[in-house]
């Protein structure tokens, strides 16, 4: 008989708001670059990956969080200096699939400096959090900002894209570039922005990873695939859609490792196959996403 | 020095035939097929399996299993190909490697899981010992010839331009009456053999599988073979798997601390991948197409 234990619902569900939010977070980062510049970032997950581990190394240390922040605020600008120059910049003007290819490239080298710089070795954060809500579920403060700010930040995010004219100005490169440039809108100052805020975003879930996860090396292309998933079922970077989707992948991933048939239970290795074959179930059931134009791949 | 040139030899064979079968579904139907590696794993398992349980096989029985058996996942994959669009298809297709991921981990009894199945055995072909590596390589470029040219056929053929019409225009394609389902489905089938053929060849080399030979990363190398030869050129995506096998055993002259080697080498590899990729990118949208 199908079971599922009555105690650890409460947590299951706590646990499924968080992951919901992790994910979200991934998935938006990676679709505002998918959005402008119409092609996806596959070092996304490496970034994620990156932002974790670095606040790994400074908060083991009990580097104040000021300094932690400002520290991963001069590593994005780098990043996304490199990112933009090296990696974006020469390649787009020329086709979204090189752009595709070199920041194929860019991951795996990613993965390297992980393992050159902090090796092969699981890594995980001390729990000092505070607990709350003891009597009902385990909570701590980070799984709370971890909710909390994927609420705000997609919210931000709207308000920016829709009711500024920095956001205006974006959706007009992201349109059409060629106009945008002729009626003045600095493409290069925009691209940087828009890799920026991808970046600091990607950065700051990781440091919501860092507390939530165990770290390992390669963990980046798990949530390059997961965004990536999401990012493709909710179609058109919607945000309602978005938000759908998180929810349903993480709460067949953690309802599944709970969930019993006469005293079976499903291994955790199957977890991931297991919520994409729902999601593929879903996909073929139900409404389609907007049609993308069929291009070939060059 | 004579084994470590048929060693190298050999890693072309088998590269240039996953490359080649990756290119037809990315380069002539435009599909990023990221279960790409689990056509080939099953290849692989099918040898594997066959060769470990006291089963004395034939090698060329072995193969045209593993061929058949990947077809056969080829004819699945269509399938999907068929239900989705190009994005839907990189879902889709991503599930089908995890999930057969989760299973070689999981079927611990019939896989043996992360340790993988060893000592597989190479029989003899016709009388002829397989054991010596230089007639395992006559018997590998043998196979790599015929799935090459398998392969060159399609490129050469009508079915490329019904491919590419179904992609390019594909209401035009349909209203002049091109029947690009029995081409679509033509191409699936022969990648997905070729790919099999790949994974057979590459356990019968290694005398080894496990799941991690598989895993979802390595498409990054197939993809960049496909990309640096230019997506649905034959003979460039031919020359890239070249470049790719030879780049590391040159890396390796470069003298690194032993600690550090593997990761030093990878990023000046994916260094020299880059530059290349900025000095090719002038000629990236010339391709010839002749309709």
């Amino acid at each position: 008989m199908l079971f599922i234990n009555q105690e650890l619902i409460a947590q299951l569900l706590l646990s499924v708001a968080i992951t919901t939010s992790l994910y979200l977070l991934s998935a938006i980062s990676l679709s505002l670059v998918e959005t402008v510049f119409k092609t996806a970032n596959l070092a996304h997950g490496q970034l994620i990956i990156i932002g974790a581990y670095v606040f790994y190394s400074l908060d083991a240390p009990q580097v104040n969080y000021f300094t932690i922040c400002a520290s991963l605020v001069v590593l994005a600008c780098v990043t996304t200096f490199v990112l933009k120059k090296i990696f974006i910049e020469p390649f787009l003007s020329h086709s979204t699939e090189l752009v595709l290819l070199s920041t194929l490239i860019l991951s795996l080298m990613l993965d390297t400096i992980i393992l050159l710089i902090w090796g092969a070795t699981t890594l995980s954060l001390p729990e000092t959090q505070t607990h709350i809500f003891k009597n009902l579920f385990t909570v701590n403060t980070s799984q709370v900002i971890s909710m909390l700010s994927a609420c705000i930040l997609p919210a931000c995010g709207y308000i920016l894209f829709n009711f500024t004219p920095l956001g205006r100005a974006l959706r007009a490169v992201s349109e059409n570039s060629v106009s945008a440039s002729s009626i003045g809108l600095p493409k290069s100052s925009q691209i940087f922005l828009v890799l920026f805020c991808s970046t600091i975003l990607a950065f700051f879930t990781g440091i919501l990873i860092a507390y939530d996860t165990a770290l390992v090396p390669n963990l980046g292309f798990t949530f390059t695939f997961k965004a990536m998933a999401i990012v493709i079922l909710a179609g058109n970077s919607n945000f309602i859609r978005m938000l759908y989707f998180s929810f349903l992948l993480s709460l067949i991933e953690n309802v599944v490792l709970v969930v019993s048939y006469n005293s079976w239970s499903l291994p955790a290795i199957y977890r991931d196959a297991v919520s994409y074959c729902f999601l593929c179930g879903y996909l073929m059931i139900s409404p389609r996403t907007p049609k993308i134009k069929l291009t070939r791949a060059y | 020095m004579e084994e470590y040139i048929f060693h190298l030899l050999l890693v072309f064979c088998i590269n240039a035939l996953i490359a080649q079968s990756f290119n037809v579904f990315f380069g002539l139907m435009g599909l990023l097929n990221l279960a790409h590696y689990t056509l080939v794993a099953i290849g692989a398992y099918t040898v594997a399996l066959l060769s470990t349980n006291n089963l004395v096989l034939s090698p060329l029985l072995l193969v045209t299993l593993a061929i058949l058996c990947s077809a056969f996942f080829g004819i699945i994959i269509y399938f999907f190909s068929e239900k989705t669009n190009s994005s839907e298809f990189c879902l889709v297709t991503l599930t089908i490697a995890l999930l057969i991921q989760a299973i070689l981990f999981g079927f611990t009894d019939i896989t043996n899981g992360p340790m993988g199945i060893s000592n597989i055995e190479r029989n003899k072909l016709i009388g002829v010992s397989l054991a010596s590596t230089q007639n395992f390589l006559i018997f590998v470029a043998l196979f790599t010839l015929i799935g090459l040219t398998i392969l060159f056929l399609v490129f050469k053929s009508p079915v490329r331009r019904t491919l590419i019409s179904y992609i390019d225009l594909p209401h035009v394609s349909f209203t002049l009456g091109v029947n690009s389902k029995l081409a679509r489905l033509l191409s699936v089938l022969l990648a997905s053999a070729v790919a099999g053929l790949a994974g057979a060849l590459l356990c019968l080399d290694v005398s080894y599988v496990d799941p991690y030979m598989f895993s979802l990363a390595e498409i990054a190398l197939v993809l960049l073979i496909v990309f640096l030869g230019k997506p649905g050129s034959f003979w460039g995506a031919l020359l890239s798997t070249a470049f790719i096998t030879v780049l590391p055993e040159l890396i390796r002259l470069i003298k690194i601390p032993t600690s550090l080697v593997g990761q030093v080498n990878q990023l000046i590899y994916c260094s020299i991948i880059l530059i290349c990729l900025y000095f090719l990118k002038n000629t990236w949208h010339k391709p010839s197409r002749n309709m």
